[in-house]
């Protein structure tokens, strides 16, 4: 007890203690400021820079001010880059956002054009749902991402059939249409 | 006699075979599989299923070939696999607790069935029983009257503030123990003016002391030191203490107690080097080290009696 009260009372231990507060206050100090910056930069989004080094949150904040003020190519082309970053809960609304934006391009052609479009809505339907399913796998909770992926079923075109040949030729081979030279040719 | 004998002889291969058949009845699995429901699920739910096997003794649980969580066929996903093993009377019974999530999407109200899985055990020989295949009744969320072209697609989420969570917390926390740990300092040290004329009088006079520690042989550095400790001693007590008034002092400040003698040693020596042998050297038997560590021992004094 006394060796402890006596490493207590020395100036190595106090100066120490004062070391590791001193680092402490640093290092939550740094916490606060970042955790600031990101959320002023949250709320102006148009001032944010994306390059390999953005935190994935401001890639998200980015990517959704993209996909609101009209460029969903440039917003997919974000979203994509940070599929498997950050917390569950931001993969998540990734995800879901991701499969959306698909699934708003797939609505939009289908409703226009149906089946004529079938491959594009084909496509962009298979990429909703499979965005759709993980956002639902990370959250089972998440309503919208099941109202989403029920409505991107429901557009899912028919399975196209396959287009029967109509060539209905006697001969039993197509070598025998081929035309010879004609006799009397130079 | 005859017909006794036509009975025993038409019974005979039962009878042979009733053994071999009983212990084949006793190594039969037993399967009871419970569901909390099979109605109302919609896309996305879970599913929670239980099978109850109890194998015969000597049997266990091939683990290794348990469904694996993922993806079972396009509609449907295991999400998790669990079980629990327990000793019973009978054999051994394993409850495994599957959880399936739903990916269908229908436009009417449609039965959906979950295939059989094959559970395996290892024994004397290996032995795999199927959980029944069963049926779910699963609905749209989305009504069905309603056209494709006039369903509105729920909005793309936005980004959330991050949360400041308990950083602020803590950086107070760190903030004001620092300011403690400095104020301790600031005490032990007497760097305010504030906290200087707080600081107990022996830890000043250990300051005091450290300074003069650097003119070590100086007579005159040896004589402000007993001075030193002279005035700390006169600061404690509350009037200029003399060598005939230290029991008084004593039964004062009993904390000091425990230093009579070395207290009683001092006065000597302030007699003889201010009174006795004012010219004479430093004494050996006392050189400034054994002032500075009667300080100190005055300071653990100073703090146990406060």
């Amino acid at each position: 007890m006394a060796s402890l009260i006596r490493v207590w009372r020395s100036p190595a231990t106090i100066w120490s203690f004062l070391a590791i507060l001193l680092a402490g206050i640093v290092y939550e100090g740094d916490a606060i400021f970042r955790i600031a910056r990101h959320n002023g930069l949250i709320a102006r989004p148009e001032r944010i820079k994306v390059d390999d080094k953005t935190p994935p949150v401001l890639v998200f904040a980015k990517a959704h001010q993209l996909e609101r003020s009209g460029e969903p190519l440039e917003a997919m082309r974000l979203y994509t880059g940070i599929l498997d970053r950050g917390d569950k809960h931001l993969r998540e609304q990734v995800h879901y956002n991701l499969g959306t934006l698909y699934l708003r391009e797939a609505a939009e052609l289908w409703n226009a054009k149906g089946v004529l479009e079938y491959v594009r809505v084909n496509t962009l339907v298979a990429l909703a749902k499979e965005q759709l399913h993980k956002a639902l796998r990370l959250n089972p909770d998440n309503w919208n991402a099941r109202i989403n992926l029920e409505y991107a079923h429901r557009i899912t075109p028919p399975a196209k059939e396959r287009e029967k040949a109509d060539w209905h030729g006697a001969k039993s081979s197509v070598f025998a249409t081929v035309p010879t030279i004609p006799g009397g040719a130079p | 006699m005859r017909p006794l004998f036509k009975l025993i002889f038409g019974l005979s291969p039962v009878l042979l075979w009733a053994p071999i058949l009983a212990c084949a009845a006793g190594s039969t699995p037993h399967v009871e599989s419970t569901v909390l429901r099979n109605f109302g699920y919609v896309i996305g739910d879970l599913v929670g299923y239980d099978v109850l096997v109890t194998v015969p003794d000597g049997y266990a649980l091939e683990t290794e070939h348990l469904p694996v969580p993922g993806p079972l066929n396009e509609w449907l996903d295991i999400r998790t696999v669990n079980w629990t093993k327990a000793d019973t009377q009978g054999g051994t019974q394993y409850r495994l607790r599957l959880t399936y999530q739903i990916f269908k999407g229908v436009r009417q109200p449609e039965k959906l069935t979950i295939p059989a899985l094959p559970i395996r055990f290892r024994g004397q020989t290996q032995m795999e029983v199927q959980t029944q295949p069963w049926n779910i009744a699963i609905a749209p969320i989305i009504p069905s009257d309603i056209s494709d072209e006039n369903i509105k697609i729920p909005e793309s989420v936005g980004p959330e503030p991050l949360p400041i969570g308990p950083h602020p917390l803590r950086f107070t926390s760190y903030l004001a123990g620092a300011l403690a740990v400095l104020a301790i300092l600031a005490l032990r040290y007497g760097w305010l003016p504030f906290f200087a004329k707080t600081t107990p009088p022996f830890a000043r006079a250990l300051r005091e002391l450290r300074k003069l520690n650097r003119k070590r042989g100086d007579v005159e550095a040896y004589r402000a030191a007993v001075r030193l400790l002279h005035r700390a001693l006169d600061d404690t007590a509350g009037f200029r203490l003399f060598a005939g008034e230290l029991e008084l002092f004593l039964a004062a400040h009993p904390a000091f107690a425990e230093l009579r003698d070395e207290l009683n040693h001092f006065f000597a020596l302030s007699r003889r080097v201010f009174y006795t042998a004012p010219d004479a050297p430093i004494p050996a038997d006392s050189p400034l080290e054994r002032l500075e560590t009667l300080c100190r021992r005055c300071i653990a004094a100073e703090r146990r009696s406060t």
